[in-house]
């Protein structure tokens, strides 16, 4: 395994009146070690994504949860894992959405993750509902 | 910081960042919204997919009664933004 050569954590409440805390953080931390504006750009919005997830889904806007960002880096990567401890789901059953269906029938879901999947070079899941679900992120330098 | 400001009756200027925390209020203006309207992103510095969400809806109610919302303005960052979720097919851009 790489060794860390910086790591970074916050842990902040569950409440969307935060998400632009965590990606000023994300976003500084991107542009410190070396992504230009445009990547940095892409690693703010899929963390905004995740954790825009957890506050709506996993924890049904119960502003009293916390969300655990834990911004990793090596030598050729950055890491950004966002974690909850609340109701998980399976990654697998989420279905990207059809645009033209979602025009049709007026639905929204699914485009979060959609997004985080295409802005990151990897995306990883650990489900443990209740527990701790974490989505694992990554973005490489290149 | 985040605005929706409806001018006239077929304008909505958006200024700031446009994410979760913002759908509320977002929503009362783009509720308002009866006719085909342009959306001028002039001042708009970022959109997530909560934001988008807003537009995809106000799009849906307005095309039954064969009306639109029309993008004008859109930085690089937001204009990729679109792209990436697809939505620059969705949506008549300029």
């Amino acid at each position: 395994m790489p060794k860390i050569l910086k790591e970074y954590q916050l842990k902040i409440p569950s409440q969307s009146d935060n998400l632009s805390i965590i990606r000023d953080v994300v976003s500084k931390v991107a542009r410190r070690i070396g992504f230009n504006t445009d990547e940095a750009s892409k690693i703010e919005l899929a963390v905004d994504e995740a954790c825009t997830n957890v506050i709506k889904h996993a924890y049904a806007n119960n502003s009293n949860q916390m969300i655990e960002v834990s911004i990793k880096v090596d030598r050729k990567k950055l890491i950004i894992i966002v974690a909850d401890k609340g109701k998980g789901f399976n990654p697998d059953e989420i279905k990207l959405p059809d645009l033209n269906e979602s025009i049709k029938e007026g639905r929204k879901g699914g485009l979060g993750l959609c997004l985080i999947k295409t802005l990151m070079d990897k995306v990883e899941f650990e489900i443990k509902p209740g527990l701790k679900n974490k989505v694992k992120m990554i973005k490489y330098f290149s | 910081m985040f605005e929706a400001e409806l001018k006239g009756n077929n304008e909505i200027m958006l200024t700031g960042r446009f994410d979760a925390s913002q759908v509320e209020k977002a929503k009362m203006v783009f509720d308002a919204v009866a006719n085909s309207c342009e959306v001028d992103f002039t001042d708009l510095e970022y959109i997530s997919s909560a934001g988008l969400s807003v537009l995809l809806v106000t799009q849906k109610r307005l095309s039954k009664s064969g009306n639109s919302l029309k993008l004008t303005n859109m930085n690089k960052h937001i204009r990729d933004v679109f792209r990436y979720a697809g939505f620059d097919t969705v949506f008549e851009i300029a």
